[in-house]
């Protein structure tokens, strides 16, 4: 029957797609990078804002949490990255360390609901984002 | 006068149909990470979405058939199973997407995590489309999403420099990570031109019994109401700009971070208004896909179908939605990230337009349906670049994206 | 009329308009030296998984006689004589609580939906 014979290729497009996601991600430097600021500058957003009483504290910790786990993800990248020279590396390193840490006392301050005790690390994260930005533009990670 | 109402109506059901958890959140992202230059994704969607949604309205009015019984009628049951089967997986994983923007909005508004709300939140879903009718439906969500205006005003007061927004308007080539630019234009093509919209329309053209008469509603609404809809899509567009990229925070990777988009804008307010415009569009959305997806079962199998019959006159329909939510829930009680699922399904569902595009098309040309009122030149080739387009940028982005190359 | 065009895959519909299903296969009659004749008209799940594979059918079958227990056997086929018109849908002079559809929709409500409250 001619209306039977029809377009079996089509519904192959869609088996395509899924199996692509499990293939494995390799990030270079500068996009491990650009998630390590996005991040540091979202738990910084977040951190005035709670600040401000413009969010709520549930919401502030679980952002701040989340920062966290990013940033120490991207960092695994970057130890993986091959485009990176290893003294780069280092130096790179040690500033998301200290974003990190950064974040992680910005947290715990936020769950103690003390907010002098937020506003040095909202500080340090805002030099580290800075930190970063230099270390990009003076090539290497940078794009 | 009653035409006038039905406009008025029908173009705010639009802004509800139109914005929810996909054009929101590519919308965003695109903001956040090329600032105004993916305006023109935007634009060239709801280009195709307007023709689309106007055609679906015609000819349901002119052949007084769906777009899916005449899917099957006119191409046989073979061909039909294909668009059914890849068409229905993409709306279970926009079900998905929406039942998890729901849970986030309440995440947001409780503390508690979202994956604890999927099943209450399915569970609402199925109890409107068990207990409600069409009309209900359709008018509830819709005043409701007007809520997410809210966006609009936020956009304004944040005073963006309009000519660069307009200038986005035409298609650039980004500075360096093009395939991240690409995947977002190709994400933010599928969520705009969701054909669960369409076929959704024509189905609810069928319920309101919609005849000639209704060509030049139907104009007005697929026009006017898809044009307020992507405004508050570029308007989320135009805050992440403002917001999100002058801070640093270019790469969105969770709801967490979008959550603060009316936050530096509209204050303490931001906050709560996010949320509510999230949670109400999504919910939307989800009634929506969940009784489109039923709508397609029963009209491509001929079974009685309608959301105003009680379940028991439509067994067959009522059990097709609760299947649908059931899988939709389960997307997101088993952790699936919402963000990713979102981005994910849209960019799926750029990737099969063809899938349902085309044979719509094939109709809309068909004599014996639309005799006098078939597609001009004009609105074919529209269609034809802009799901073409879709379509090859898909094909090319996706694999791209998910070996995550920049 | 062309049978594959204006037939198959038709709404079917009963007198009083209620949608009985579609038209999911066509029987015809052949006898030598005659034209092939239009006899039957033929529904259900099985009938559509034929045509996409005759194994599928199998399967479907199968699964059916599990579900049901002791169900109407074979395909649902509606004689070709009491088909009154053919439009946008195919009328026959059949009530709907006489069609395959009926029975599995009611079959469908009474294990499932009628339990759910509010069901109507």
């Amino acid at each position: 029957m001619p209306k039977e014979a029809t377009a079996v290729a089509a519904g192959r497009a869609l088996l395509l797609a899924p199996l692509l996601t499990l293939s494995a991600c390799a990030k270079d430097a500068s996009a491990s990078l650009t998630t390590v600021t996005s991040w540091a500058a979202t738990a910084r957003l977040a951190g005035e804002s709670w600040s401000a009483g413009r969010v709520p504290t549930p919401y502030t910790r679980r952002a701040l949490e989340a920062a966290e786990k990013g940033i120490a993800e991207a960092e695994k990248d970057l130890a993986k990255a091959e485009d990176l020279p290893a003294a780069r590396g280092d130096a790179l390193r040690r500033v998301t360390g200290t974003l990190r840490q950064a974040v992680s006392e910005a947290r715990a301050a936020v769950e103690r609901r003390d907010r002098g005790a937020l506003s040095p690390a909202l500080a340090r994260l805002a030099a580290g984002e800075r930190a970063v930005a230099t270390a990009r533009n003076s090539g290497g990670g940078g794009r | 006068m009653k035409k006038a109402q039905e406009i008025v109506l029908g173009v705010v059901t639009s802004i509800g149909g139109f914005l929810e958890i996909g054009s929101l959140s590519t919308a965003v992202q695109a903001g956040a990470a090329f600032r105004f230059q993916l305006v023109w994704a935007v634009l060239l969607g709801t280009l195709c979405l307007i023709f689309l949604v106007e055609m679906a309205g015609r000819f349901a009015a002119v052949s007084k058939h769906t777009v899916t019984d005449a899917l099957r009628e006119r191409f046989g049951f073979n061909f039909f199973s294909f668009v059914f089967l890849g068409v229905t997986l993409v709306d279970l994983l926009v079900l998905g997407a929406e039942i998890g923007g729901v849970s986030l909005a309440l995440q947001l508004l409780t503390g508690i995590a979202l994956r604890w709300w999927a099943l209450p939140v399915g569970f609402a879903v199925w109890l409107l489309l068990w207990k409600g009718s069409f009309g209900m439906i359709e008018k509830g969500a819709s005043l409701l999403g007007l809520v997410t205006l809210c966006l609009v005003v936020g956009a304004v007061l944040l005073h963006p420099p309009w000519r660069q927004v307009a200038a986005g308007a035409l298609p650039s080539l980004p500075q360096g990570e093009s395939a991240h630019y690409w995947f977002l234009a190709v994400s933010i093509l599928g969520a705009s031109i969701s054909p669960y919209l369409f076929f959704f329309y024509s189905a609810g053209a069928i319920e309101d019994r919609w005849d000639e008469s209704y060509l030049g509603t139907n104009r007005a609404v697929s026009g006017l109401g898809m044009s307020f809809g992507a405004l508050i899509a570029l308007s989320a567009l135009v805050l992440a700009a403002g917001v999100f990229g002058p801070r640093g925070i270019t790469q969105l990777d969770s709801y967490d971070q979008i959550a603060l988009l009316l936050t530096p804008v509209l204050g303490r307010w931001g906050f709560w208004l996010f949320a509510a415009s999230l949670g109400i569009a999504c919910f939307g959305a989800a009634l929506e896909i969940a009784l489109e997806i039923a709508y397609r079962a029963a009209q491509g199998f001929g079974w009685n179908w309608g959301e105003d019959l009680k379940p028991a006159e439509d067994s067959g329909f009522a059990s097709v939605y609760t299947l649908a939510l059931v899988v939709g829930v389960l997307l997101v009680v088993v952790g699936l990230d919402p963000l990713k699922l979102t981005v994910f399904s849209m960019a799926l569902t750029a990737a099969t337009l063809p899938l349902s595009v085309v044979p719509f098309l094939v109709l809309m040309n068909d004599e014996r349906y639309m005799g006098e009122h078939r597609n001009g030149r004009l609105s074919n080739a529209v269609v034809l670049f802009i799901v073409a387009l879709s379509f090859v940028l898909a094909v090319v982005s996706i694999p791209l994206e998910l070996l995550g190359g920049s | 009329m062309d049978l594959i065009r204006d037939v198959l895959d038709k709404q079917l519909v009963d007198p009083e308009e209620r949608r009985m299903g579609k038209v999911d296969g066509l029987i015809l009659e052949l006898e030598e030296g005659q034209p092939p004749r239009l006899v039957e008209i033929e529904q259900g799940a099985a009938t559509l998984a034929r045509r996409l594979h005759p194994r599928l059918a199998r399967w479907v079958e199968a699964l059916g006689a599990r579900i049901y227990g002791e169900a109407p056997g074979g395909p649902a086929r509606i004689p070709w004589s009491k088909v009154r018109d053919v439009g946008i849908d195919v009328e026959v002079d059949q009530d709907f609580e006489k069609s395959r559809l009926y029975f599995w929709q009611e079959w469908l409500c009474e294990k499932l939906i009628r339990r759910i409250p509010g069901a109507g």
